[in-house]
C-alpha cells in the first residue's frame, strides 16, 4: 500500500533539551493513527513536526513520497484540528470554513459548493451564519473538523479535538470522527490522552513515552502483547498489576519464579537463575476464589480487601497483598466483598506477562 | 557515506528560512524601531554627549557644564523645591488613592462605579488645562472654594499659594488630574484579588476594617509600590504647574522652580546647550535608574 | 424589621466616615468641573463679584464666544486645527508603529527581542517630560524643530502603545488560532492583516484613546518644539492666550484685548471638551482597557 506519511530518524531538541529522539513511522494512506502516552511525552511536538508548525532538527519527513521537512504548512497537504478549536472568532462559521479555499482563490461558487458539502457532512447547515462564539463546544469542534475538511487534505491531524468536551459529547464526537473517516477514508493522525478514543478509533496505535515510540501496533495486539512495562501499564484500564519474582529454577522449556509468598511456573525458556522478573496480570485475569482447591493449578495469593468499586457493569476490588501497590480484581457483581475482608487471589501463568529486569518483555513459550 | 552533501544542504536550508523569518519580523517592527532609535536612544545619547560639549565654542568640555550647573545658585533650591514636592504628593498619591479604592470597595457596587468615573473624569482635563483651572480655583475671588479660604484668612491669590506652599498646590493639582486613572487601576487589582482568601478571611472573623488593612492592602502591595514608583518618576519631571504660575503675574511667576525648567531656561533664555544638556542628563539618568530598578529588581513586568 | 435594625447598626460610625470621606471626595474632583462648566456662561463683573455658583445668561455666553472668535481673525480655530492634526497624524502614527511592533514582539522570537523590550519598558516608564529637552536638541541638530512633521514624528514614539499591543499578543491571541491560519495558508503578512490586527480591534481603539489624550493635551514637547505662533497647538496657544491678554493678571489692568477672564475659561473648555467627551463616551471601555494594560504592570 502506498504510505501517506513517514518519518524518518525524526528528531527534534529545544537547546539541549531533547524532546524527541529518533522517531521512524510510516503510515499507510487511509490509515488511523493515534498517537498515544503521558504528557510531555511528545505527541504534540511530533505531530506539529507533520504539520510544519515545529521545525525538525533532524531527520525527514515525507508526506506522499515527497520531502516535506522544510516545506511551509500550507504547502504539505496537511489540515489541523486544534484542541481549542482555535476558530477565527472575528468570521462567521461559513467565513471559516471558506477561509483556506478564499485564500487559495478559489472561484466563489466552487467555494460555496465545498462549504455546503462539509456543513452536510457535519450537519452544520443550520449554524453557517452564527459566528463562533454562539455555538456550543461540540458545535465549534464540529466547524473546526469543517475547517479541515474544506481542503481535501491528504492527511487530517488531530491533537486532542476531544478533550474539552464533557464526557456524553466526547462520545457522540468520538463515533462522527470514526463515521468521518469511513467516509472519507483519508489518512489521520490522532493525538490523545484518552485510550478508549484509540483503542476505539486507530487501525494502529502508537505508544509514546520518554520521547520515544515505545511499541506501534492494532490495538489489540497492544493490549495482548505489549512490549515492555511501560506499555503494559499505560494501556489498559485499570492498569496492569505487577509483582516482582526471581527465577528460581530454570531448564529449556520452563521456569520457576518466586513470589512474596507463592511460587509459579512459567514457559519461559533458559533464565539465569535469581534473575528478577516482573510478573504483569491484568485485572480480570485475577480471580476471587472461593476456596484454595479453585487454584487450577495457578498461583494462590492471600490479600485484604482495601476498597471496592462497583460500576453497575464492571465491579472492582483493591487488595492489599503486602505491596507498595494493591492489587486491582475484576469481580462479579454477585461477589460479596467489603473492605476489611480477607480473599484469596487465584493468578493463571498463562494469563500472566513478564517482563525483564529492564521492563522489556519476554516471551513465552518457544 | 553522502551525510555530508545532505548536511551542509540542510544546514543551508534551515539559516535561509529562519533568516526569512527573522526578516519578516524585522520588516513588521521596523517602523516602530526607526521611532524608538530617533526619540529613544538617540536624544538620550545625543543630550549625554552634550553635555560634555562646550555648547558655545565647540570642543570637549569635560564636566564643566555640570560644575556650572552646580554652581549656579537656582539648582539646589529647585532640586529641594522638587525632592519636597515629590516627597507630598508621592505621600498623596498612596495614601489617598489607597483609601478612596478601599473605602469605594466597601460601598454599594452601583455607587461605586458612578463615584469611580467622577473621579476618573479630571483625568480629561489637559495638563495645562489644569493648572488654568486651579489658578481660578485658588483665587479667593472667584474660587468655589472661596469659604475655605476666608476661613484661613487668604483675600488673594498670592495669599492662598503662600499658605499652602507651592510644592502643596502642585501636588494637589496633580492629585487632582491622576489620581483618577489610580483608582481605577487599584481597584481593578482590588477587584482581582482572590475572592476565596476575602471570604476566608471573614469566616475566620475578620471585620471591614482588618480585611481592608490585614488582607486587602498587603495583597495590593505590589500595585501600591508600583504606583509609588512611578509618581516619583513623573513627580521629578515636574515642569507644566511651576512654568504656568507665571499666567498670573510676576509676583506669582516661578520661572526657575524646578530643574526641568532650568534646564529649559538654559536652552531658550540663555542659549547655553551644554547646561541644558547636562540638567536633562541628570533628571533623564534617575529617571532610567528608576526604570530599570523597576525592570530588573522587581517581578513588575515579566519580558515573557 | 430585624433586617432593618441589622442595616442601621451598621451604619453607625465606619460607614460614616466612609461615606463623609467619598462625598469629600466627590467635592474635591467634581465641583471644580461643575464651576468650570457654569463660569462659561457667566460675565466677568459677574465672576469677581457674586457667589462662585451664580449662573450667567446665554447672551453673556455668546458675548464670550463673540470676542474669542473675533480675536485676531479667530486664532484659537487655526490652533484647533493645528491640534486636530497633531493628534491625528500622532494618533495614526503610532497606531502603526506600535501594532505591528507589538505584535511581533508578542508572538515571534528573533535576535534583538529582548533589547527592544527592555528599551520600550525604559522608555515607557521614563516620563515623556524628561525627553522634552533631549528631544529638542536633536530636532535643533536636524533642522525638524517649528514643523508640523518634527512634532508628530516624535508623538507617533509611544512606547505605551507598544507595551500594550505586545501583553496583549503574548498574553490573549491563542496561539492555535494563528497557527491554524497558518495552515489555513496565510502568509506572514497575511496572518497580521486577516488574523491579527482584526483580533485586536479592542486594544487597538485602546492605543487610539491614549495615544489622542497624550497627543491633544502634550504641552511641554509643543512648547519646546515650536516657537512659531501658526504652528502653536491648543494648550499652547491658550496659555500664550491668556498670558498676552492678562487675563488672569489682576495687576495687568488696562490693556485692550477682550480676551478676560470668562474668555479664558472657555477657551479652557475648548480644549478639554473632546477629551472629555470621549471619555464619557468610551469610559467604560476605557476603564476595562486600563485594567487590561495594568493588570500585568
Ligand atoms: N518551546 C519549548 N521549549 C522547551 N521545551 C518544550 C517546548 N515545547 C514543548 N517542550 C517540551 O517538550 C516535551 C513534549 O511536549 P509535548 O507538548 O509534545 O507533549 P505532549 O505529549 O503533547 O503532552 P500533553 O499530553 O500534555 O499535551 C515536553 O516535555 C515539553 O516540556
Ligand atoms: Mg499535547
Amino acid at each position: 500500500m502506498k504510505q501517506a506519511v513517514q518519518l524518518r530518524n525524526v528528531r527534534k531538541t529545544y537547546g539541549d533539551v531533547e524532546v524527541i529522539k529518533q522517531v521512524s513511522l510510516s503510515i499507510d494512506e487511509g490509515e488511523f493513527i493515534a498517537f498515544v502516552g503521558p504528557s510531555g511525552s511528545g505527541k504534540s511536538t511530533l505531530l506539529r513536526m507533520v504539520a510544519g508548525l515545529e521545525s525538525v532538527t533532524d531527520g525527514e519527513i515525507l508526506i506522499d513520497g515527497k520531502d516535506v521537512t522544510f516545506a511551509e504548512p500550507s504547502d504539505r497537504g496537511i489540515a489541523m484540528v486544534f484542541q481549542s478549536y482555535a476558530l477565527y472568532p472575528h468570521m462567521n462559521v461559513y467565513d471559516n470554513i471558506a477561509f483556506n479555499l478564499k485564500l487559495s482563490r478559489h472561484s466563489k461558487s466552487e467555494i460555496e459548493k465545498r462549504v455546503n458539502e462539509a456543513a452536510r457532512i457535519l450537519r452544520l447547515e443550520e449554524l453557517l451564519q452564527r459566528s463562533p462564539g454562539q455555538l456550543s463546544g461540540g458545535q465549534r469542534q464540529r466547524v473546526a473538523i469543517g475547517r479541515a475538511i474544506v481542503r481535501n487534505p491528504r492527511v487530517f491531524l488531530f491533537d486532542e479535538p476531544l478533550s474539552n468536551l464533557d464526557a456524553a459529547l466526547r462520545v457522540q464526537m468520538r463515533l462522527e470522527i470514526g463515521r468521518l473517516h469511513a467516509e472519507l477514508g483519508a489518512t489521520m493522525i490522532y493525538v490523545t490522552h484518552d485510550q478508549v478514543e484509540a483503542m476505539t478509533l486507530a487501525d494502529r496505535i502508537v505508544v509514546l513515552n520518554n520521547c520515544e515510540i515505545q511499541q506501534i501496533g492494532k490495538p489489540m495486539e497492544l493490549y495482548q502483547r505489549p512490549r515492555n512495562k511501560f506499555v503494559a501499564s499505560f494501556i489498559g484500564s485499570p492498569n496492569m498489576n505487577f509483582f516482582p519474582a526471581q527465577v528460581s529454577r530454570s531448564d529449556a522449556t520452563s521456569s520457576t519464579l518466586k513470589l512474596a509468598d507463592a511460587t509459579l511456573d512459567a514457559a519461559l525458556a533458559n533464565r539465569a537463575m535469581g534473575e528478577s522478573i516482573t510478573l504483569g496480570v491484568r485485572p480480570e485475569a485475577v480471580v476471587v476464589l472461593a476456596d484454595r482447591s479453585d487454584a487450577a493449578g495457578g498461583v494462590v495469593i492471600e490479600g485484604k480487601v482495601v476498597g471496592v468499586e462497583r460500576l453497575g457493569n464492571v465491579n472492582y476490588a483493591y487488595f492489599d497483598v503486602g505491596q507498595s501497590e494493591p492489587v486491582t480484581a475484576q469481580i462479579a457483581g454477585t461477589t460479596d466483598l467489603g473492605v476489611g475482608d480477607t480473599a484469596l487471589l487465584g493468578i493463571d501463568p498463562a494469563r500472566c506477562h513478564y517482563f525483564d529486569g529492564a521492563g522489556e518483555a519476554l516471551r513465552v513459550g518457544n | 557515506m553522502m551525510s555530508q552533501p545532505v548536511l551542509l544542504d540542510r544546514d543551508k536550508m534551515k539559516r535561509a528560512h529562519r533568516r526569512r523569518e527573522i526578516f519578516a519580523s524585522y520588516l513588521f517592527i521596523a517602523p516602530y524601531l526607526v521611532l524608538l532609535l530617533m526619540f529613544g536612544v538617540f536624544p538620550v545619547c545625543y543630550a549625554l554627549g552634550l553635555s560634555f560639549t562646550d555648547a558655545i565654542e565647540g570642543g570637549f568640555y569635560g564636566l564643566n557644564n555640570y560644575a556650572s550647573a552646580i554652581q549656579d545658585f537656582r539648582v539646589p533650591r529647585a532640586a529641594r523645591n522638587v525632592g519636597g514636592y515629590v516627597v507630598i504628593w508621592v505621600l498623596l498619591t498612596i495614601v489617598g488613592v489607597t483609601v478612596v479604592t478601599l473605602m469605594l470597595d466597601a460601598i454599594n457596587k452601583r455607587a461605586a462605579n458612578v463615584l469611580r468615573t467622577v473621579f476618573f473624569l479630571p483625568g480629561a482635563v489637559t495638563s495645562s488645562a489644569v493648572v488654568v483651572l486651579w489658578l481660578f480655583l485658588l483665587d479667593p475671588t472667584v474660587s468655589p472654594f472661596q469659604g475655605l479660604y476666608h476661613l484661613f484668612g487668604w483675600e488673594n491669590r498670592i495669599n492662598v499659594l503662600s499658605g499652602v506652599g507651592f510644592a502643596g498646590v502642585f501636588a494637589v493639582m496633580a492629585f487632582f488630574a491622576h489620581s483618577g486613572g489610580w483608582i481605577v487601576v487599584l481597584s481593578g487589582a482590588v477587584a482581582g484579588l482572590p475572592g476565596e482568601v476575602i471570604e476566608a478571611a471573614r469566616i475566620d472573623g475578620a471585620n471591614r476594617w482588618q480585611l481592608a488593612t490585614r488582607i486587602k492592602v498587603p495583597m495590593l502591595w505590589r500595585t501600591i509600590v508600583l504606583m509609588g514608583i512611578l509618581a516619583v518618576a513623573s513627580g521629578l519631571q515636574i515642569f507644566v504647574e511651576p512654568q504656568l504660575m507665571s499666567l498670573v503675574g510676576p509676583s506669582a511667576a516661578q520661572p526657575d522652580w524646578s530643574i526641568n525648567q532650568l534646564a529649559y531656561q538654559y536652552a531658550f533664555a540663555v542659549g547655553d546647550f551644554g547646561v541644558s544638556a547636562a540638567l536633562s542628563t541628570v533628571v533623564l539618568a534617575i529617571s532610567i535608574t528608576i526604570a530599570l530598578l523597576l525592570i530588573f529588581c522587581t517581578k513588575f513586568y515579566h519580558t515573557n | 424589621m430585624s433586617m432593618n435594625t441589622a442595616k442601621l447598626s451598621r451604619l453607625k460610625p465606619g460607614q460614616f466616615v466612609i461615606y463623609a470621606c467619598l462625598a469629600f471626595f466627590v467635592c474635591f474632583y467634581g465641583i471644580p468641573l461643575l464651576w468650570l462648566g457654569i463660569a462659561s456662561t457667566r460675565s466677568q463683573q459677574s465672576l469677581l463679584t457674586e457667589s462662585p455658583f451664580a449662573l450667567g445668561s446665554l447672551s453673556t455666553f455668546l458675548q464670550t464666544w463673540t470676542n474669542i472668535s473675533s480675536y485676531n481673525d479667530f486664532k484659537l480655530m487655526s490652533w484647533v486645527w493645528n491640534s486636530v492634526i497633531y493628534s491625528v497624524g500622532g494618533v495614526g502614527l503610532s497606531l502603526v508603529a506600535a501594532i505591528p511592533a507589538g505584535y511581533v514582539l508578542g508572538v515571534y522570537n528573533f535576535p534583538g527581542r529582548k533589547l527592544i523590550l527592555v528599551l520600550t519598558l525604559i522608555a515607557m516608564i521614563t516620563p515623556s517630560s524628561a525627553m522634552v529637552l533631549p528631544i529638542f536638541l536633536e530636532m535643533n541638530l536636524i533642522g525638524l524643530n517649528n514643523s508640523y512633521l518634527g512634532l508628530i514624528l516624535a508623538t507617533g514614539f509611544f512606547p505605551f502603545g507598544v507595551y500594550l499591543a505586545y501583553i496583549y499578543y503574548a498574553t490573549s491571541m491563542p496561539r492555535a488560532i494563528l497557527e491554524s491560519a497558518q495552515i489555513d495558508g496565510c502568509s506572514r503578512i497575511g496572518l497580521f492583516f486577516h488574523i491579527a490586527l482584526p483580533l485586536a480591534k479592542p486594544i487597538v481603539a485602546l492605543i487610539a484613546f491614549f495615544s489622542f489624550l497624550a497627543n491633544w493635551s502634550n504641552y511641554f514637547l509643543a512648547l519646546v518644539l515650536l516657537s512659531d505662533d501658526r504652528l502653536y497647538s491648543l494648550p499652547v496657544g491658550l496659555t500664550s492666550l491668556i498670558s498676552s491678554s492678562g487675563a488672569l493678571n489682576s495687576g495687568m489692568a488696562g490693556n485692550t484685548i477682550p480676551i478676560k477672564l470668562p474668555e479664558a475659561i472657555m477657551a479652557s473648555i475648548f480644549i478639554t471638551l473632546p477629551v472629555m467627551l470621549i471619555f464619557l463616551i468610551s469610559q467604560r471601555f476605557v476603564r476595562s482597557g486600563t485594567l487590561a494594560g495594568a493588570e500585568k504592570g
